[in-house]
């Protein structure tokens, strides 16, 4: 094939100048027409399974997966040599969606022999703590926690990883004991297991308040959230062989507008791009699965190996009732709640509680989960409104969560 | 509502004082000026006596002036006064003129919008921003106040620009008219400013002042108003609560701490109860879990022997204080139950 520089360049100019105008059409900054290629595109919300699927919520399995943790994998470290010395347990500390499992699942490489005990459901018996437990602990004679505290020393040292610790506690008038008993365990059989529990921050507060829990654990590792341009680079690396194209946000300031005006096309993109993140950033507080939310809920159209992503607006929560507000909490407190178990925590009627949740289940507060070994659905918070609630908490319920 | 009307009655009851010193002093300047004339024409009458003595040729022609001097002046003098009582009825008009009225009417009537305007936006603030709600509201009191003392003091100067005199007879007058018939009132409106100023009590806490408990929702000029726990609303003098006892149940801070008791038989298991009372405590929603709570026993044998079990805890806002109360009694009421402890005793 002859290499002939006039036809290549003569071709590069008219890739420029259809680019440039697609790009005007696109961004409709200046578009008299009544029907815009961007309200064309809202229309038509298309996007692959297979695409969506890169941005799915599921925690890594690997350490070299893992991205923006090295401080928190160095004080996992640093925990495991002092356990060495002092025997104390450790506890970990983080939001909903923060990318707690993930940081266990890497932890593999410093704790090979880990045992991982994922606590989806709320263990309300000491004969399910203890068959979960006799498992992790590999003592299957026990019978009780008693026979658990006697578990021989063995020459391996072990560690076990307790997940959701707060699913041992609920709400209510003896609804500590089995934490407690827990807790004992834990001290009893320190000197041969590495103790590694997880707790939601809204659990830690309450219970760390009422009950002094945080004393019972000598380290304390808190996931601090995300920087932004550790979210951004993973985001990145999830849109690999796309283009990103952004689009005007259905909002924005005067100034911005203006700017975008007397910017070229590139330029155009490059605010677009700025003003995207700040707002993606401002709505996942550091948090990634919050970040992974906001992209997909922004994602207008994937196209021909192209991405049109539009800054999503939030929608604003400011009707809560009191009521309202505390079953929010309670969920919060437990990381999910069954209806019945609600109906204990606040002490109404059956129907009372049933009634408010379905009331949030229509606003999208709560959605539903039924997890394996559990008789009833279990109602969570929506990850995406997560932030409002907790302002709303906040401010309503002097809660003092940030 | 009373209070407004309090202050435009005094208001106008200052300026009445106020319209009567003008015409007083403007009757007073009207006889000083008739008497100064008297004094000059005597003066001019022992001159044309000193003449008549020097000139006796002249004597029958000073005394026939002298005659008709005597009865022109008394016309003189009339005359002036009529024109003096002119002046000042014109000067009078001049300061209740239809006109001043009306502006002081449509001044007072914005003023009185505006506060009610700032009263709302001090609620919705209030309710917008819960956490800080009783910062928000403690302003209220003191705008109405700063409202009401500029548009009067304005009105004063700009509309009767009074002379430093006038302004000393004006606040003599008015105190001595005060001083007689709005005593109480008087009264009131400085136990007002002293609750403002002071501060023992502030909008949003909850105060007992004479039996009446309840959450304060209005500190007026006269009086403050307090929605009691049946909601009903009492409206308490000022001077009352300020020579009166008040307890404050929680300062200023969102949170109070609120105490349930329990009776009990006096031989319980000390420490099941104790555990039982906590959590009951710990468990509720409407706990302040930032704050401690305490659990203490008292034995009675007054009539009947009992223990008193105290449960002392926050909660989470004033408001919620009897929700809180009596979720707590309910819980507790039904673990005891459950756990035999009154079939124990």
């Amino acid at each position: 094939m002859a290499f002939d520089p006039k036809s290549i360049l003569s071709k590069g100019k008219d890739l420029a100048n259809t680019s440039s105008k697609w790009l005007t059409d696109i961004l409709d900054l200046k578009s008299e027409k009544p029907q815009s290629v961007v309200e064309e595109v809202e229309e038509k919300t298309e996007i692959p399974e297979a695409y969506i699927q890169r941005f799915s919520l599921h925690p890594l399995e690997e350490f070299n997966q893992l991205e923006g943790r090295e401080e928190e994998f160095k004080l996992m470290q640093r925990a495991y040599e002092n356990w060495k010395i002092s025997r104390s347990p450790l506890l970990m500390i983080g939001e909903f969606g923060a990318g707690m499992t993930s940081l266990l699942n890497a932890s593999s490489s410093i704790y090979p022999h880990a045992r991982i005990m994922a606590n989806n459901v709320n263990i309300d018996t000491e004969q399910s703590l203890v068959e979960a437990l006799k498992k992790a602990m590999d003592y299957p004679e026990a019978r009780t926690l008693n026979d658990l505290k006697t578990l021989p020393a063995g020459e391996e040292q072990r560690v076990i990883i307790f997940e959701n610790i707060e699913r041992l506690f609920l709400r209510k008038i003896h609804g500590f004991n089995l934490l407690e008993d827990f807790l004992l365990l834990v001290h009893a059989t320190k000197q041969n297991i590495f103790w590694i529990a997880t707790i939601n921050k809204y659990s830690f507060y309450y219970l760390n308040e009422v009950i002094g829990f945080g004393s019972n654990f000598l380290s304390i590792i808190r996931l601090q959230p995300m920087k932004p341009e550790i979210i951004e680079q993973i985001i990145s690396n999830r849109n690999a062989g796309y283009e990103v194209i952004y689009l005007k946000p259905p909002t924005s300031t005067a100034v911005f507008s203006q700017n975008l005006e007397r910017a070229e096309s590139a330029g155009k993109q490059f605010l677009l791009k700025n003003d995207f993140f700040s707002k993606l950033h401002a709505f996942s507080d550091g948090n990634i699965s919050r970040a992974m939310l906001y992209w997909k809920r922004s994602l207008v159209r994937v196209k021909e190996k192209r991405i049109y992503v539009k800054a999503h607006e939030e929608k604003i929560i400011n009707n809560l009732t009191l009521e309202e507000l505390f079953v929010l909490e309670a969920i919060l407190q437990h990381t999910s709640l069954s209806s019945s178990e609600l109906r204990m925590i606040l002490r109404n009627s059956s129907k009372g509680s049933k009634l408010i949740l379905e009331k949030l289940l229509e606003n999208n507060l709560l959605y539903v989960k039924q997890y394996e070994g559990s008789g009833e659905p279990e109602y969570q918070v929506n990850l995406f409104f997560l932030k409002q609630v907790k302002g709303q908490i906040h401010s309503r319920l002097n809660r003092n969560i940030q | 509502m009373r209070s407004t009307v309090t202050v435009l009655f005094l208001f106008f009851a200052s300026l009445q004082s106020f319209a009567q010193t003008e015409l007083l002093e403007t009757v007073q300047e009207s006889m000083e000026t008739i008497t100064g004339r008297a004094k000059t024409d005597s003066t001019k009458l022992e001159e044309v006596n000193t003449q008549a003595v020097s000139d006796s040729m002249q004597i029958n022609t000073a005394q026939e002036s002298k005659v008709g001097e005597k009865t022109a002046r008394p016309e003189a003098v009339v005359g002036d006064v009529r024109e003096n009582l002119t002046d000042a009825l014109d000067k009078a008009t001049d300061i209740i003129s239809p006109s001043k009225i009306l502006t002081i009417f449509i001044s007072f009537l914005f003023v009185w919008l505006t506060t009610k305007g700032t009263n709302w936006m001090y609620r919705s603030l209030a309710d917008r921003f819960n956490r800080h709600r009783l910062r928000i509201l403690r302003l209220q009191p003191i705008t109405n106040i700063i409202l009401w003392v500029i548009t009067i003091y304005v009105l004063v100067v700009t509309i009767f620009n009074p002379t430093s005199d006038t302004l000393w007879a004006l606040m003599g007058s008015s105190a001595l008219a005060l001083g007689f018939a709005a005593q109480d009132i008087l009264k009131n409106i400085f136990g007002g400013l002293l609750i403002i100023f002071d501060r023992p009590f502030q909008v949003g806490d909850r105060i007992n002042v004479g039996g009446n408990y309840g959450e304060v929702v209005k500190i007026g000029v006269r009086t403050t108003q307090i929605n009691t726990l049946d909601d009903s609303i009492v409206t308490v003098p000022n001077s009352t609560i300020v020579s009166d006892n008040i307890s404050n149940a929680n300062s200023g801070a969102l949170d109070c701490m609120v105490v349930v008791d329990l009776w009990l038989p006096v031989g319980i298991d000390v420490e099941k109860v104790r555990k039982i009372a906590f959590e009951a405590a710990i468990t509720s929603r409407y706990l302040n879990i930032d704050k401690p709570v305490v659990v203490l026993f008292f034995d009675h044998f007054d009539n009947q022997p009992a223990t008193n079990v105290k449960i002392k805890a926050y909660v989470l806002d004033a408001r919620y204080e009897k929700g809180f109360a009596g979720d707590v009694t309910e819980a507790a009421k039904k673990a005891l139950g459950e756990a035999g402890v009154y079939a124990g005793a």
